[in-house]
């Protein structure tokens, strides 16, 4: 595959020319636009901020952070059109609100046009950017931004007058078994989906292909069907029989448990893909997967280090971000991202992402822009990838069981069978409850989770266990905080990080 | 049930004529067609068209799951599943047909009372349906208005999503009418203030659905008076008058196939549509839709869209008081 960029002046664009051009994006009034949003304006004005002082990446420090909360807050509390940058708003996208209320994003022009522009760097990057490729993409249904991620990428191939070839569809099974029809013919080149959206779409076929077929042969006698029939007596036929691709964009969750059977099923080349909700913009490992690259020319990237955010949580100091192209390779901390977005830039935004900085020099694909690593979430989050909900979620609902049924304490563990994580509740019965019968319940508390219960429905989460337990094994957070959820579901390139996880990319 | 249905009139013949002419012989490269012609279509425009036989859009289903290529006259782009009469169709459209949607759907949505400055709170099935597509497609259009879009899907796992929506004071409600149902039953309330504007099957006898799908086509088609209206460069519709030979007697018969704009008020029959994808186009497909030619009345499209190509044409305003 050739190498190809979409935008070689910048993707490959010098140190110093990548500085300079945050440097100018800062100077070109990204502040002072931003100040105008009433989710700035009292916190900067509490904190002091001139919004013409900061005039580049190293002016940011004098800007308090924003959290996932502290948006959220905003939007309860003033008019959403107080809040906006811009009056050409256009549509909006939502998150899950795993951990809260959704957070709701305003999508101006501008902000597809920075889609659109990522979506083709991309799609070059893992493709060679060949003409007349065809792409099979399973999104999640209106408001995520995955919905419309297959139209930017197409609507912004046909501006560029690149054609390619798409059948887009849901990540629900009824959905892939009604595109599967058609696409099995097709022959799709990339597929883009969650990855464990597309192995479970690959046990389908393994699991459907022999009567598929031979249903399709009574319906049509002909010679395509009658070879598809013999082809499995033969051997067992997978998903790199059917569909063939040998690109993969996955994005959602971590791809590294996934990385080695979704190569095996597929045959295809696995990339992982970095997206938030938040900040329309699509990074990608190269074909070096040594990490994603971070397109530093669409925002500034900082890291909080784990030594200050442990000082944050212990002595409640303001922790110090270092801007990622300063940070040394192995650095791991939270992502604080500054956007170069209009409809609602993002300043100094805290996006709880742990990462680890790969490398900040040029890569052996030839681009500059550094390379991080996810490893995982600041926040209580049980994360089985695209399945997740939050750890207050559970509290409340089992502190809503029966007083004869209630757990006096509980921690629940991920751990993975083959690629499917499974939930693990360890319940320690409070006095004069029965354990059966809190057993039964904690279970039911948990498949009453409509998120849970949807993955097991689907076949992408096991269904979860409880275990009554005598005690709660104390395990606690780098900053001695007990945890609540005990993530094993990494494999060993993730057990190797200092925190390991769940969440990858997130869309 | 029986739906209505009229067509532009012929006033814009000579481009239509055109138009046909090249559909014709793009859909001449579809291994579908050519087995069912015989041979290249002779002479030009409607009159080409009428020597056609009809085929029944279960072919037209039947030879994409065979082979989708069959169906092929050009490089698809998008393949979207549109409803008819109750089933799902596969459609494949190109990339200029994608261009020419957007304007088609902005149009369509006009028509439909929705303007400038609407904010729409949409319930959108999942894609592949045509549906999916519509605010992405008047993304890239001139119609500047705000979508807030929801799927049933999600809301049936977390319905506080449609909160923030319904809080930014929607002033349309853009849902299918069983959608509506459901979406009553999982949040209790609709927003307070916005018009509803339910999309549909173009076979849906409901009157109040002023948006529909039809095979072969991305952009919608609207009902701004009751009747249905398609711009004539997306879809041409004829009808097999009721009575007349049935559609495999049809193949020949061109006295029982008229276009609707030459039937007869009240002349009722079953529609067939011609389309001009530039992909996949759909040639006197039957669509299994009975419909009824309405009484004369004006013609309220104030523009039409010149699909072929890859820019999108701006037409002189057509307008008929008869």
């Amino acid at each position: 595959m050739p190498m190809a960029y979409y935008e070689p002046g910048i993707e490959c664009a010098s140190a110093g020319d990548l500085r300079a051009a945050q440097d100018a994006a800062l100077a070109g009034g990204l502040i002072r636009r931003a100040m105008a949003s009433a989710l700035y304006r009292s916190l900067w004005q509490a904190a002091g901020v001139d919004p013409d002082a900061v005039r580049q990446v190293d002016d940011l420090r004098r800007l308090p952070y924003i959290s996932g909360s502290i948006l959220r807050q905003a939007w309860a509390t003033y008019d959403p059109d107080d809040i906006l940058c811009t009056r050409d708003v256009r549509t909006w996208f939502a998150t899950s609100g795993t951990t809260g209320a959704p957070k709701w994003t305003p999508y101006g022009r501008a902000e597809v046009d920075l889609l659109q522009r990522t979506a083709l760097r991309v799609f070059y990057m893992c493709t060679g950017g060949t003409e007349g490729l065809r792409c099979l993409v399973f999104g999640t249904p209106a408001p995520f931004i995955s919905d419309g991620a297959g139209y930017f990428s197409l609507f912004g191939q046909i501006e560029r007058g690149v054609r390619i070839e798409y059948v887009l569809t849901s990540y629900s099974v009824e959905q892939a078994r009604v595109a599967l029809r058609l696409v099995t013919a097709r022959r799709p080149d990339a597929i883009i989906a969650f990855p464990s959206v597309a192995l479970r779409l690959a046990e389908m076929i393994v699991a459907e292909a022999p009567a598929g077929a031979l249903a399709a042969y009574r319906k049509d006698h002909t010679l395509r069907n009658l070879a598809a029939v013999l082809a499995t007596r033969v051997i067992q036929i997978s998903a790199r029989h059917v569909l063939g691709a040998r690109v993969g964009i996955f994005a959602g969750e971590t791809l590294a448990p996934f990385r080695e059977p979704l190569s095996r099923s597929y045959g295809l080349e696995p990339f992982e893909l970095y997206a938030m909700t938040e900040f329309p913009c699509f990074h990608l490992d190269c074909r070096e997967h040594a990490g994603m690259h971070l397109w530093v020319d669409t925002c500034v990237p900082e890291v909080i280090t784990h030594a200050e955010l442990t000082r944050e949580e212990v002595h409640g100091t303001a922790p110090q971000a270092i801007p990622l192209l300063d940070a040394p390779a192995g650095t791991t901390g939270e992502l604080v991202l500054t956007t170069f977005t209009e409809a609602l830039p993002l300043i100094r935004y805290r996006t709880s992402d742990l990462v680890e900085v790969v490398a900040t020099d040029r890569c052996g694909c030839g681009r500059t822009h550094p390379r991080v690593r996810i490893l995982g979430r600041r926040d209580d989050l049980i994360n089985m990838g695209l399945i997740r909900f939050s750890t207050v979620e559970l509290e409340t609902r089992l502190q809503a069981l029966p007083a004869e049924a209630a757990p006096a304490a509980w921690q629940i563990h991920i751990v993975r069978e083959g690629y499917k994580p499974r939930p693990i509740l360890q319940v320690v019965p409070g006095p004069g409850v029965d354990a059966a019968r809190l057993a039964t319940a904690a279970k039911q508390t948990l498949l009453d989770i409509p998120v849970l219960r949807a993955g097991c429905d689907v076949g992408i989460v096991l269904e979860p266990l409880v275990s009554i337990v005598d005690r709660i094994a104390e395990e606690r957070t780098w900053s001695g905080k007990p945890r609540r959820v005990i993530d094993r579901s990494g494999t060993s390139a993730a057990a190797s990080m200092p925190h390991p996880a769940g969440p990858g990319g997130r869309v | 049930m029986t739906i209505h249905l009229q067509q532009e009139p012929r006033t814009a013949g000579g481009g239509i004529d055109a138009a046909i002419t090249d559909v014709l012989t793009l859909a001449w490269r579809a291994p579908f067609y050519r087995r069912r012609w015989g041979r290249r279509p002779s002479g030009a425009g409607t009159e080409a068209l009428s020597r056609l036989p009809v085929i029944a859009v279960e072919d037209w289903q039947r030879a994409i799951r065979r082979d989708p290529a069959q169906v092929l006259a050009g490089m698809p782009a998008l393949w979207t599943l549109v409803g008819c009469a109750g089933r799902d169709v596969w459609t494949p459209l190109a990339h200029a047909d994608l261009v020419a949607s957007s304007a088609q759907a902005a149009s369509a949505l006009r028509k439909a009372g929705i303007h400038d400055g609407d904010r729409i709170f949409s319930v959108l099935p999942a894609a592949p349906s045509s549906w999916n597509a519509l605010p992405y497609l008047i993304l890239r259009s001139d119609l500047a208005v705000e979508f807030l879009t929801v799927s049933l899907e999600t809301l049936r796992l977390k319905p506080d999503l449609a909160a923030f929506p319904i809080s930014r004071d929607p002033t349309v409600l853009l849902t299918s009418r069983q959608a509506m149902m459901e979406l009553v039953q999982l949040i209790g309330a609709l927003p307070s203030g916005a018009r509803t504007v339910f999309y549909g099957d173009a076979a849906d006898p409901d009157p109040g659905v002023s948006l529909a799908a039809l095979p072969g086509c991305l952009a919608p088609g609207s009902r701004p008076s009751g009747t249905w209206c398609f711009d004539p460069f997306v879809m041409l519709p004829e009808i097999i008058v009721e009575g007349a030979s049935s559609i495999e007697g049809a193949s020949g018969a061109a006295g029982a196939l008229l276009p609707v704009g030459d039937a007869p008020v009240g002349t009722t029959g079953s529609l067939v549509i011609t389309t001009f994808s530039q992909a996949g186009p759909l040639i006197r497909v039957a669509t299994g839709i009975r419909l009824q030619t309405p009484s004369p009345k004006t013609w309220i499209s104030t523009s039409t869209s010149d699909i072929r190509g890859t820019q999108v044409a701006r037409r002189a305003s057509v307008t008929n008081a008869s």
